[in-house]
């Protein structure tokens, strides 16, 4: 049985370990996310993303250890994954270092790994990590790479694009085993069913009350729409192998924030 | 070797096709166990950098035990067999591996332990394989070599970060000693001894 952690009434799985350099927050309010593009906003967007491509390796790594009995070419996928989200924080890392900042600048929060981590199918850990997620990490990559280009580094700009080429097949082979795996299991409907339900009552449970602020005083529901997380990226997602179908549901005006837990359904279930 | 070089010595008994495969299967065991332990640690490891380097590794050790997956299958087995190996071995194994509770520890069963035993079963098995006709085993472990290699290095690079962070990371007298050697290579298992030869494939053994 896995280690786990009560936040706000919520069984999480426990953090992943983390050197001392950190400081692991369980809130967004205890975060130092920054709006805009000022130099500090910028090294911790960096920061962030390090340690979210971190949380990424440390999901598909945990994944191909809880079940090993997967078939053999998901399993090659997942090793792959595994490659790829080193890859992408130590890219990450050497441009946090760059910028004069270094390992822990910032507080870090493990949301990703606390929720998909708590499935125990190998189904509805893929739902959640890969497909919704990861996802959901391609619409933003679209959108954070033009915002890096508007402000002019084109350097940074570019190697958001080339992550987004690794995520869209990170996705697509979780599309491509989702489907597999369901045709081989009459429960399979059940477990993707199970894996949203429970992110959507986490999402739930966390969600923000409006107006609420992070460490440094920015307002946590306006921090999510300015960030881009109402883009959806569609040719990546046609790519990924997202239907036709899903992504007519996803054209819908739509906000996967914590506000719209059924959203977040329609997303990942469609 | 050249191409049509008349063929040097041979070993007197040299392997069959049958204990050939099984020599292969038992690597793939092997190769997925470390695989999956590199898998199993990567969160459970603090430190970053040697997260991100056993992270990195999971892939060269899937990638390896997929070539001697297809090569066990060109040898009469079913796609991507393994077995596991002899008794002895595994129940060495397995107390190597519940006895590596700490950073260093694991860096040396990997780094220390399984690669330069590797290395070693492929030499004794070179010696016991006509090279032409088992040419394309070789060509697997040639490739691996390579990645071995960089994998060494890669881990020296790591552990050399470590080290000189290691006050930042809180680590205690001994634990900076036991990073000192986490490179000196340990005995896993013989090579003799490794291969459990031509009994039936279990069931469990299949498992991809």
């Amino acid at each position: 049985m896995a280690a786990t952690k009560q936040i706000k009434g919520v069984t999480l799985r426990a953090d992943p370990a983390r050197d001392t350099a950190f400081d692991v927050v369980q809130s967004p309010r205890d975060m130092h996310e920054y709006v805009g593009m000022s130099d500090i906003a910028q090294r911790q967007r960096i920061h962030r993303h390090m340690h979210n491509e971190m949380q990424a390796l440390e999901i598909a790594a945990q994944t191909l250890s809880d079940f090993p009995d997967a078939p053999w070419e998901l399993q090659l996928e997942l090793a792959r994954q595994c490659w790829d989200e080193v890859r992408h924080t130590i890219m990450m890392y050497r441009l946090v270092l760059e910028r004069g900042g270094y390992k822990g600048e910032f507080p870090v929060m493990n949301h990703e790994w606390s929720i998909a981590c708590m499935a125990t199918t190998l189904i509805g850990r893929l739902t959640l990590q890969n497909r919704t997620f990861e996802g959901g990490e391609m619409d933003l990559l679209r959108h954070l790479s033009r915002m890096w280009r508007e402000a002019g580094d084109e350097y940074t700009a570019g190697i958001l694009d080339g992550f987004l080429a690794d995520e869209v097949q990170h996705v697509r082979f979780a599309n491509t085993w989702i489907k597999k795996l369901t045709a081989n299991n009459p429960l399979a409907p059940l477990q993707v069913a199970e894996a949203v339900s429970f992110l959507r009552r986490v999402t739930s449970s966390l969600a923000p009350t409006p107006g609420e602020t992070n460490g440094v005083g920015v307002d946590i529901t306006a921090f999510t729409h300015m960030d881009g997380s109402e883009f959806v990226a569609f040719e990546d997602r046609r790519l990924a192998g997202f239907s036709e179908d899903e992504l007519r549901v996803l054209a819908k005006p739509l906000t996967r924030s914590p506000e719209n837990p059924e959203n977040i359904d329609k997303a990942t279930t469609s | 070797m050249m191409l049509l070089e008349p063929r040097g010595p041979l070993p007197a008994q040299p392997l069959v096709v049958r204990q050939r495969a099984d020599c292969i299967m038992s690597l793939r065991w092997l190769s997925t166990g470390t695989m999956r332990l590199l898998a199993r640690w990567t969160p459970e490891t603090p430190e970053m950098e040697v997260k991100l380097l056993f992270g990195k590794h999971i892939h060269d050790f899937a990638q390896f035990a997929d070539a001697l997956g297809k090569r066990v299958h060109e040898l009469r087995m079913p796609l991507q067999a393994q077995r596991d190996p002899a008794h002895g071995f595994l129940r060495s194994w397995n107390e190597l591996v519940s006895d590596a509770d700490s950073t260093p520890a694991k860096l040396k069963l990997v780094y220390g332990g399984v690669i330069p035993f590797i290395d070693a079963f492929v030499v004794w098995y070179r010696s016991n394989v006509d090279p032409l006709l088992d040419e394309p085993t070789f060509r697997v472990f040639e490739h691996f070599a390579v990645d071995a290699r960089r994998m060494h290095d890669e881990a020296a690079e790591v552990l050399d970060f470590v080290a000189s962070h290691a006050d930042l990371l809180g680590y205690t007298d001994d634990q900076r000693a036991a990073l000192g050697l986490a490179l000196e290579r340990i005995t896993i298992g013989s090579v003799d001894d490794f291969v459990d030869y031509r009994s039936p494939l279990a069931k469990g053994e299949r498992t991809k």
